[in-house]
């Protein structure tokens, strides 16, 4: 059970960061549907590739579709839409209501995103642990090496490079049955967690650095207790604080780096959903897609406030940071 | 599951089902949340621990991974998704070469890119096309085992104008006929120009004449279905009488089709077809080479790549296209355009020949006019060759007041990603030889699209895949005065009364030589600049012989043999 901390300036924190998300969602709701709409091209167009139907004659007999009613009509249907998560229904998917395309791609990037989290977060601690408990020693040096080449891979360079690698595993999406073989999203993951791991690591080793040098680690260490022991049971704790703000932010790149590992590594999710849509004009469902994605990045980041302030009520001053 | 089933249940995986799969994410998530808020210090450690074992166990357990699909099928690929099974709705080239397979119209196209009966045994127009009998074929049986009759064909027409969200492109092409409006606007049940006369034989009644009426790719769907499978049939049943049944169609995954052992043309040699869904380029090539795909149709943008790599040269196939590309030019927009020397000077400084073998490998046709070699009507020299001839493109220029001292204002070449290589060649060639620079521009497809429809651009490449296996298909569209498609504007009316000619002509040996005159008139007035066409690559195993890639792009199963 998490108890919070009564502290007055906790919670105006707290209220602060709420207005700001809400803020965040109100921009996104109107971005996502400028956006889709001032984008060139026409969707009967695209959908025809050019050719073929009159796009006036196909604009006609979809009339009952929004793209011929007035902009400031479509935006009220679209609002009044949204609080019952109704995104309308898209326009390459012939009649399939929006919320049933991302209900069916959601839960591969759900599962990319969590097992990329699942991997990078434990190994870029483990390796930030490693790195700080002896600094400046050799495994110290190839580990930072090794964080600064996994935070300079593109994720688009590193998957397909994976994808190359082992095109053998891509047999799963060609299955279909991507969600009972966990095995093929093994170089998916891979491509996605080596940043992430770098950052972990870099992060957890400079706030372990930093924690290391305060009095009450010394104190642990003059009562006796192993190095091992005084890094994991009482500097880890403080360090981590930092940290779990690093990984709040990271989620969010992860997820949104799932558009080119799903595309490269065939695997239907948000991701590739999202830039099919934005390539077919379909408005509704890459509209829907960013507000998702905005809505997840948002909660993330204040999952991981009130987790910092959970955990260290004395840190709630990390909630005025930007 | 996101699985739209056909006729039978989707299959099922040996091994662990998806819910296990889910149960241990489930767990994982549940050891995560709770390491999450119940602090740090000593959960994590063990925490940590746990979930790295589960997950490793997750990753490294064989009874996880997919058993080998016991069924032997015949795996290929789309590098797009379906926009729907919707024999009503569909409107994309993907979903038509798919569902082509599943649903017949009256004609259908073949292998060679001609026009073949498919449910109609023969068609006649008394009056120009503005009314077809047509003469059903009997004895065709629908997947459901239901024979296939002329009230199908009326019940057809009737559902595909009833009102829907997105109406299919057959809903398009129907308003030509007699009634179409009443009943899309819901003031009459029956389709007035539709006469069913015996039960192998329909009458059609247009409002305008229409040569190429039993051309249209109409899919006849089963008119007992509705009332046996009630509403979203669509989405659960085959309901076509083609020579293979829709199965499965998995969102972005893939489609699954089986041979219909009764079907009228004779049994499919293959009894299951994958296709599945890969956009990425080299996801495609990666699953090939690792002997997931016995069929690859690969996309332009690697066509140049496996056309260069000596590896695939036993595996290597081409196949025309019945396609026209062009460059563009717009006489009002680029004033020079005007004068008909410049427009030839422009054509004669293209290199094509050093085109089709460089930058092509040799796999594309050389085109000098408007219809493509292989499709119906098109006639060896009908129009002259067009020849390499810088010195007489110069020549040209320096006659339309454009030489030494006062060049051609400078150009730009628009076009899309997919272009860029021939572009870049292009317009070397043209600066060269005109004298003054030529810069390319790339927009997106869609942006392009839309600004070359709507005659924005002056200078461009384009192209025109032919909507029916006819001249009439691309030279109606692409150059007609009045077409909203005529991208550059051009305006001849010697042409348009040919074409219009054309347009009311059902005898196809007249309205051929019809079109043949218009685009000798096309190219007599250098309207646009004709382009070599790429041919369609395709990687086959080993053992893999008798399929065809069909020139929209469809593959061509019937005489398919896979070891």
């Amino acid at each position: 059970m998490i108890r919070f901390p009564r502290m007055p300036g906790c919670w105006e924190a707290l209220g602060r960061r709420l207005a700001e998300a809400a803020l965040v969602l109100g921009l996104a709701v109107v971005l996502a549907f400028a956006m889709a709409r001032l984008m060139p091209g026409d969707p009967a167009t695209v959908m025809m590739d050019g050719q073929g139907t009159d796009p006036a004659l196909v604009r006609r007999l979809w009339g009952a579709g929004e793209l011929d009613l007035p902009l400031w009509r479509q935006f009220v249907d679209y609002l009044t839409g949204l609080p019952g998560g109704d995104f309308g229904l898209s326009w390459r998917y012939a009649g399939m209501p929006v919320t049933t395309l991302i209900g069916e791609a959601a839960p591969v990037t759900l599962l990319l995103v969590v097992a990329t989290l699942t991997v990078a977060v434990p190994a870029g601690i483990a390796a930030g642990i490693a790195s700080a408990h002896r600094p400046g020693t050799w495994l110290d040096g190839a580990l930072t090496v090794g964080a600064v080449l996994a935070l300079s891979m593109p994720p688009v360079v590193l998957a397909t490079w994976l994808m190359l690698a082992t095109p053998g595993r891509l047999v799963v999406s060609l299955a279909g049955d991507w969600l009972g073989d966990l095995a093929g999203l093994m170089a998916p993951v891979a491509a996605l967690a080596i940043a992430p791991i770098g950052i972990v690591a870099r992060s957890t080793r400079a706030q372990l650095l930093e924690v290391l040098g305060h009095d009450y680690v010394r104190c642990a260490r003059a009562k006796g207790l192993s190095a091992l022991r005084v890094m994991i049971g009482h500097a880890l704790p403080n360090a981590m604080v930092g940290v779990w703000a690093v990984v709040g932010t990271l989620a969010g790149a992860i997820l949104t780096s799932t558009a080119v590992v799903e595309t490269v590594f065939n695997l239907p999710g948000l991701g590739r959903l999202a830039i099919e849509a934005v390539l077919a004009r379909d408005y509704p469902v890459a509209g829907a897609v960013v507000l998702v994605f905005v809505l997840v990045q948002v909660t993330i980041s204040l999952a991981v406030d009130l987790l910092i302030v959970a955990i260290a009520p004395t840190d709630r001053d990390t909630l005025d940071q930007p | 599951m996101r699985d739209k089933a056909f006729s039978r249940p989707a299959q099922t995986t040996p091994g662990v089902t998806v819910s296990d799969s889910r149960t241990i994410l489930a767990r994982c998530l549940q050891l995560r949340g709770e390491m999450a808020f119940t602090g740090l210090g000593k959960v994590l450690s063990r925490r940590f621990g746990v979930i790295f074992v589960a997950i490793f166990l997750t990753l490294i357990s064989p009874s996880i991974s997919i058993g080998a699909d016991n069924e032997p099928v015949f795996r290929t690929n789309l590098d797009e998704d379906l926009q729907t099974t919707d024999p009503f709705s569909f409107m994309g080239l993907t979903s038509y070469n798919v569902l082509s397979l599943v649903y017949e119209g009256f004609t259908a196209l073949g292998a060679d890119g001609q026009v073949r009966p498919a449910l109609a045994m023969s068609w006649q127009s008394p009056d120009g096309g503005r009314t077809w009998r047509i003469a059903l074929r009997s004895g065709v049986r629908f997947h459901s085992g239901r024979e296939f009759t002329a009230e199908d064909v009326r019940w057809t027409f009737t559902q595909l104008l009833k009102p829907r969200r997105q109406p299919g492109i057959g809903a398009f092409e129907l308003q030509r006929v007699v009634g179409a409006r009443d009943v899309a606007e819901g003031r009459s049940p029956g389709l007035a120009g539709v006469t069913v006369v015996d039960r192998y034989t329909v009458e059609i009644r247009l409002v305008e004449p229409d040569a190429l009426f039993p051309l249209v790719p109409f899919f006849f769907v089963d008119s007992g279905i509705a009332a046996e499978d009630g509403p979203d049939w669509e989405n659960r049943i085959s309901a076509g009488t083609g020579p293979f049944r829709l199965v499965t169609w998995r969102r972005g995954q893939k489609v699954v089709l089986a041979a219909d052992p009764d079907y009228w043309g004779g049994v499919p040699s293959v009894g299951t077809v994958q296709f599945a869904i890969i956009p990425h380029a080299g996801t495609l090539l990666a699953l090939y080479d690792s002997g997931n795909l016995d069929f690859a149709v690969i996309p332009e943008s690697m066509a140049r790549q496996v056309l260069g790599d000596p590896r695939y040269a036993d595996q290597r196939l081409t196949f025309p296209r019945s396609q026209i590309r062009y460059l563009g030019l717009n006489q009002t927009l680029y004033p020079p355009f005007g004068d008909r020397r410049v427009r030839e000077a422009v054509a004669l400084a293209l290199d094509r020949d050093a085109v089709v073998a460089g930058l092509y490998h040799g796999a594309a046709v050389r085109i000098d006019g408007t219809i493509p070699p292989g499709l119906d009507g098109a006639l060896a020299g009908n129009v002259p060759r067009l020849p390499y001839d810088p010195v007489r493109a110069r020549r040209l220029l320096a006659e339309a007041g454009y030489g030494q001292g006062h060049p051609l204002p400078s150009l730009e070449l628009t076009g899309t990603e997919s272009t860029r290589d021939e572009m870049t060649v292009y317009a070397g060639q043209l600066s060269d030889v005109l004298g003054s620079p030529v810069s390319i521009r790339i927009m997106e497809h869609g942006a392009a699209v839309t600004a070359a429809n709507e005659g924005r651009l002056a200078f461009f490449v384009s192209g025109w895949t032919a909507d029916y296996p006819d001249p009439l298909g691309i030279m109606l569209p692409a150059w007609y005065g009045s077409s909203p498609f005529n991208r550059s504007r051009w305006q001849n009316s010697t042409f348009d009364r040919l074409i219009d000619e054309a347009k009311a002509t059902p005898d196809a040996d007249q309205r051929h030589r019809l079109c043949q005159q218009a685009e000798q008139v096309l190219m007599a007035d250098r309207a646009m600049v004709p382009l070599p066409v790429p041919m369609i690559v395709a990687l086959a195993r080993p053992g893999v012989t008798g399929v065809r890639v069909l020139p929209t792009g469809a593959v061509d199963l019937r005489n398919a043999v896979v070891p």
